[in-house]
């Protein structure tokens, strides 16, 4: 879309993000580029998964990272791509913090599960039912006071990020996550709290340090390149 | 008939938040003919790369146009084969039955036209060479024979004929960047094309894989009588191979013409910062001619010199001596490193340079000139030997750790040195590192922004600067945390001619103030102007350390180098076959200081 | 294909792969990929079955984790591919199943049958096999990594569980001489405790070695013409094999990116967690530029070798067929999985019994 084009449906909805909808796209195919994009995009998301859990070296194991740094990036990745960013979670996660650590094919198509599931639901949270409410589904009301002109609810964004994702996302993730690893036999019961708790606070802090810095300096750059989704597809 | 018209071409990408762009092309008129071969030349940012996207259909049909504003985004026409390519035309739409603008012309050029882009990682899209020079073929669904007798013969071509039989079994990363840039031109010369466009196919590569590259076109040239349209900054290459030369800047057409028409106008490419070759320069500014025209090659030039009557004696020109009490600020002693995999990157490297010297750090790739300046800077810690920067032991884990406050590297791409959103943050992002008080941030970063001249982008997002602008960025963040040593890698690479010329200027400014500078790069012509010493690096090991003018004036040691000096170098070698008593010359400057000063004593 | 051309092919003796590269010319290079990746997955769920087999049903499937390991072993020395595992990225893995052993002999205390004592410490300071596999493991690991730190965790570890089961139950040929040390510390277990520890250590040693087996000789262009196999469309296909394709190029950008961090002097001072965290965020800003200009290049390449209008695409030596030897492969592991799985029979029990 136009910067006039912009102007003119923004002076039509009441927010300038009105145009990030549910739908399946703008009416536009996917285009070779868009698909190179979320190809090279999972290929980032496979390697900053295993880079996660590799990072803290033997303390990480079982695929869980005490700080899985990439769960951020793919949260944000499908706040601007959809279906493209849930699928590089999950993908990357299956190869880059599954097979690529030394999961097996089974147990990291099974865990993996717990990748899928927050991103899939952030993206149906905030573009469904939040974006209409004027909060910001790509989070710029986090980092940003106005965003094109519109000034923001920041204090709002933020309780709403911290329960939504920090708390209730997380807390299926890890439950999803830790509970298959359990039932799969990779983890003993005795230790499931212990293993959860690290699970939870680890993607917590990822996520409370980590979003402000991309949104902040990245959601800019794609939008000014015409690249954010304006639905699920394209 | 033409086989490419461009009528008054204009071309504006399209903006999706804030401000328009402006046109990048504005206006462009030419043709080429079949079998012609036409050299694109102009400044970084004239327009050339979106040029050669508009010659073959990728504007508009990958950078699309908002529907409703066609005419605001394209102007004028291209027509490729006869036929439109690109142009805006009212037709009926269907749905409405109205009039409305459209974007018409050809869907697809391929295969009669080929792109090579200038990143050859970003074209390599198989995971196997095979594949990748079939890819094209497969596309077209040519039969299995057909595709692999046409491979076969288009590897040949290019040079990589003795890789066929492993072709399914060579993965890209074990291939370097110029055998990719081959492999590429492999792929598309299968689809038997009419029309190649190269757009700057050698400016990420070493000498070695320029050299394939260049190999490889001849090659075309002679085999199949396909048209050529090239970008490039090198004038030898243009000046060997074209036909005819555009010259744009700011998307217009500055200069059109054959060759030799375009290369004489010295002055015009000195306005706009075009590479003329160093013969040109020399022959312009000493008054030489050759045929009514300044020189183009070396030959030329010797005849132009003869034709004057111009001979050159005397001494060589002075080069600064070394103050003997100059502290070592960098020694290496002994110094090997392996990679992982076991390839063996150095092999016992010693040599000490001097704080305040400006040393080029030259050889082909695989050389171990990476390796080495890594180590020295504190980013490679496993190495065996010694090394020691300002007296500092970088076996010394602690030490390594501190290397950055004295050592500051310069990487060759700017794309992966930029982590924030505006340039004051950027510069700031090491001095906050340093853990530098914040009353002195400010000053420092403006500092910096000033010497590079860039202060009027302060608030900029790094993002979007041009270029050079990116470039000089990254030299400014590193100058703001004051370092005794810079190391730059391949300055001057993808820059063109103004913008080389100030990087480099900037870095004798700041050699003369005290820091010492080590220059990796392949550019011949930087080392004769830049540096006055040397290190040679040959298979990890060092092949000779000491004077520039030594070493190219010395045949034997470039060839076994495998370098080939600057061509005001090459020429002071040709021209002291039949003057021996002549200076030893290395570059523009010393030739014409040397040429004036010979025609004023001739003259007296 | 001509003399000279058999003669270019035998020589070359590595071809790459996922990760590092494999022999050519060996069985596991004819395999086709749906084959190892059946045998992965037949193999990771005989893992899973054979250490989740609960103690009151018989315990789990030593003998035949063990059974698993040497086969995946043997399949690596085969493949060429063993002088890889001791690079530093798959040593990392070692650690894991030694971990995996702790985390299970301590956190499953719901285990039925009688309690056993296990020393902490029995008293007194082994010398015997117990030091010769402390300084034997400390040794190797330190001679690849360089690290103490690296290295003496594992080595104590093991040094300590070598002391502490009482394998060899201090036995004279074990154990040279005592040196009285602290007095004697034990804690008491279910005696099923060190088994399911055991075979858990070793399950998950399976899983890893099986998935590195896959990376280590899987080719990432017989994963596109295993897709078209599969019916996938050629575009679909290549979209897929792209990912691949970009992961190399991406983990070497990522690398760049880190070094010039590190030489804008992030490592410098010392920096609390946040603020290193804060490090890796930024790192995203040159990777995600580098990812749109990557594909923005790509795209354009694609478009200009013709792929937007492609429409009958060949398949050019896409595609392995399956021979004799991958399903003489699969055969083996179904009956294999019917035989444990399904049918619930036990080698371990077997052999023992």
């Amino acid at each position: 879309m136009s910067g006039e084009e912009k102007t003119e449906s923004n002076t039509k909805s009441k927010y300038p993000w009105s145009n990030y909808t549910l739908k399946w796209g703008r009416g536009e195919p996917v285009s070779t580029t868009q698909y190179v994009l979320y190809a090279v995009q999972i290929a980032a998301v496979i390697i900053l998964s295993y880079l996660s859990v590799t990072l803290l070296g033997p303390l990480s194991y079982s695929g869980i990272s005490l700080f899985y740094f990439v769960y951020p990036f793919f949260l944000v990745f499908t706040l601007w791509w959809g279906i493209w960013g849930i699928l590089g979670a999950y993908v990357g996660c299956v190869i880059g913090a599954g097979l690529m650590v030394g999961l097996g094919p089974v147990a990291s198509a099974a865990y993996a599960i717990s990748d899928f599931i927050p991103p899939l639901l952030v993206f149906i949270i905030y573009r469904g039912l939040l974006a209409n409410r004027g909060i910001d589904p790509l989070w710029r009301d986090l980092t940003n006071k106005e965003v094109a002109g519109v000034k923001t609810k920041r204090v709002t964004a933020w309780i709403l990020f911290i329960v939504i994702n920090g708390l209730i996302l997380n807390a299926i993730s890890a439950e999803l996550g830790v509970g298959i690893e359990n039932y799969l036999g990779l983890i003993p019961s005795g230790a499931y709290w212990g293993w959860w708790a690290g699970w939870f606070f680890g993607d917590l802090l990822a996520m409370i340090i980590i979003t402000p810095v991309l949104v902040k300096g990245l959601t800019n750059l794609v939008e000014r390149q015409g690249l954010i989704n304006g639905g699920w597809i394209t | 008939m033409p086989v490419l018209e461009v009528k008054d071409f204009w071309w504006k990408y399209r903006s999706f938040v804030g401000v328009e762009n402006p046109y990048t092309l504005k206006g462009l008129s030419f043709t080429v003919e079949k079998g012609e071969f036409l050299g694109i030349i102009g400044p970084s940012g004239a327009g050339k790369t979106t040029l050669c996207y508009a010659l073959t259909g990728i504007i508009p049909k990958v950078f699309t146009v908002p529907r409703g504003r066609e005419r605001e985004h394209i102007k004028g026409e291209i027509k490729l084969f006869d036929q439109t390519l690109t142009k805006v035309e009212q037709v009926k739409d269907e749905k409405t039955g109205r009039m409305v603008d459209k974007v018409v012309g050809m869907k697809q050029t391929a295969p009669r036209v080929g792109l090579l882009l200038q990143d050859p990682e970003n074209q390599f899209l198989r995971m196997d060479l095979l594949h990748e020079i079939s890819f094209g073929m497969e596309l077209l669904g040519l039969s299995e024979e057909e595709i692999e007798s046409r491979a076969k013969e288009a590897l040949e071509i290019v040079g990589l004929g003795p890789l066929w039989p492993i072709a399914d079994l060579v993965h890209p990363n074990e291939l370097s960047g110029g055998q990719k840039q081959r492999a590429a031109i492999a792929s598309f010369i299968a689809l038997r094309p009419e029309v190649l466009v190269l757009d700057e196919p050698t400016s990420n590569l070493d000498p070695e894989g320029k050299l394939g590259i260049i190999q490889a076109i001849d090659n075309i040239k002679k085999e199949y009588d396909i048209t050529i349209i090239l970008v490039e900054h090198n004038p030898e290459v243009i000046q060997k191979y074209a036909d005819k030369v555009l010259a744009i800047n700011d998307g217009q057409a500055i200069a059109y013409g054959t060759t030799e028409e375009v290369y004489s106008q010295c002055k015009l490419f000195e306005e706009n910062g075009l590479y003329s070759s160093d013969i040109a320069r020399i022959g312009w500014k000493a008054g030489l001619s050759y045929n009514g025209r300044v020189p183009f090659t070396v030959d030329e030039m010797i005849e132009a010199c003869n034709g004057r009557n111009q001979k050159l004696l005397g001494a060589n020109p002075e080069d600064d001596p070394l103050d003997p009490s100059d502290k070592e600020i960098i020694s290496v002693k002994d110094l090997s490193y392996s990679y992982e995999d076991g390839t063996q990157a150095l092999k016992g490297v010693t040599f000490t340079i001097r704080q305040g010297e400006c040393v080029g750090l030259i050889g082909q790739n695989g050389a171990g000139k990476s390796t080495l300046s890594k180590i020295i800077s504190g980013l490679y810690k496993k190495f065996q030997g010694e090394a020691k920067v300002n007296g500092l032991d970088l076996r010394d884990r602690k030490v390594i750790q501190k290397i950055p406050c004295y050592v500051g590297y310069v990487f060759q791409n700017p794309d992966n040195q930029i982590f924030m959103r505006k340039v004051y943050d950027e510069i700031a992002y090491g001095l906050k590192n340093l853990k530098v008080p914040q009353q002195e941030v400010d000053p420092r970063v403006k500092e910096a922004l000033k010497s590079v001249g860039l202060l009027s982008k302060i608030d900029e997002d790094p993002m979007f600067l041009g270029k050079g602008e990116k470039r000089r960025l990254t030299v400014a963040s590193i100058l703001a945390m004051n370092p005794k040593i810079m190391i730059v890698d391949e300055p001057t690479t993808g820059q063109d001619f103004r913008m080389s010329e100030d990087i480099m200027c900037l870095l004798e400014e700041l050699n003369k103030a005290g820091t010492t500078i080590l220059v990796i790069t392949h550019d011949m012509t930087l080392v004769s102007e830049h540096t006055k010493r040397v290190i040679v690096m040959h298979n990890g090991t060092v092949l000779y350390d000491g004077s520039t003018r030594c070493f190219f004036s010395n045949e034997e040691l470039l060839d076994e180098a495998d370098i080939i000096p600057p061509m005001a170098a090459r020429f002071s070698l040709e021209y002291k076959k039949k003057n021996p008593l002549a200076p030893d010359l290395m570059n523009v400057k010393e030739w014409v200081t040397a040429l004036n000063q010979g025609k004023q004593t001739e003259s007296a | 294909m001509a003399r000279d051309d058999v003669e270019a092919r035998t020589s070359k003796k590595y071809v790459r792969t996922f990760i590092f590269s494999m022999k050519t010319g060996t069985p596991i290079e004819k395999l086709h990929v749906l084959t190892k990746f059946f045998m992965i997955a037949a193999m990771s769920v005989l893992a899973l079955y054979m250490f989740d087999i609960p103690v009151s049903k018989g315990g789990p499937d030593i003998i035949g984790l063990i059974f698993l390991l040497t086969i995946v072993f043997v399949l690596l020395i085969i493949s060429g591919t063993t002088k890889y595992l001791a690079n530093s990225y798959l040593l990392l893995a070692l650690p894991v199943p030694i971990s995996e052993f702790i985390w299970w002999l301590f956190f499953n205390g719901g285990l039925p049958g009688a309690r056993e004592a296990f020393y902490l410490w029995p008293g007194f300071f082994p010398i015997g096999i117990s030091t010769i596999v402390l300084v034997g493991v400390f040794g190797v690991v330190y001679y690849r990594t360089k690290s103490f730190v690296i290295a003496i965790i594992p080595a104590l570890l093991l040094w300590w569980i070598t002391v502490m089961a009482g394998v060899f139950d201090f036995s004279s040929w074990a154990t040279w001489f005592k040196i009285s040390v602290g007095a004697v510390d034990s804690f008491t277990l279910p005696s099923a405790s060190v088994t399911v520890a055991l075979s858990k250590a070793l399950g998950f040693a399976v899983l890893i070695y099986t998935s590195f087996l896959f990376l280590l000789t899987t080719r990432d262009s017989e994963i596109a013409g295993a897709m078209r196999q599969l019916g996938l469309s050629f575009k679909k296909a290549f979209f897929i094999a792209l990912i691949f394709r970009s992961l190399n190029t991406l983990l070497i950008d990522y690398e760049n990116i880190r070094i010039a961090q590190t030489a804008r002097a992030a490592g410098v001072n010392r920096k609390n967690v946040f603020s290193k965290i804060i490090d890796l965020a930024y790192v995203s800003i040159p990777l995600v530029a580098t990812m749109i200009r990557r594909s923005t290049e790509m795209g354009v390449a694609l478009y200009a070798r013709g792929f937007d209008a492609a429409k009958k695409v060949t398949e050019f030596k896409e595609t392995k067929g399956i021979t004799y030897m991958d399903v003489t492969v699969v055969a083996i592991l179904s009956v294999f999985l019917i035989y444990e799985v399904v049918l619930g029979h036990n080698i371990n029990h077997m052999i023992i019994r």
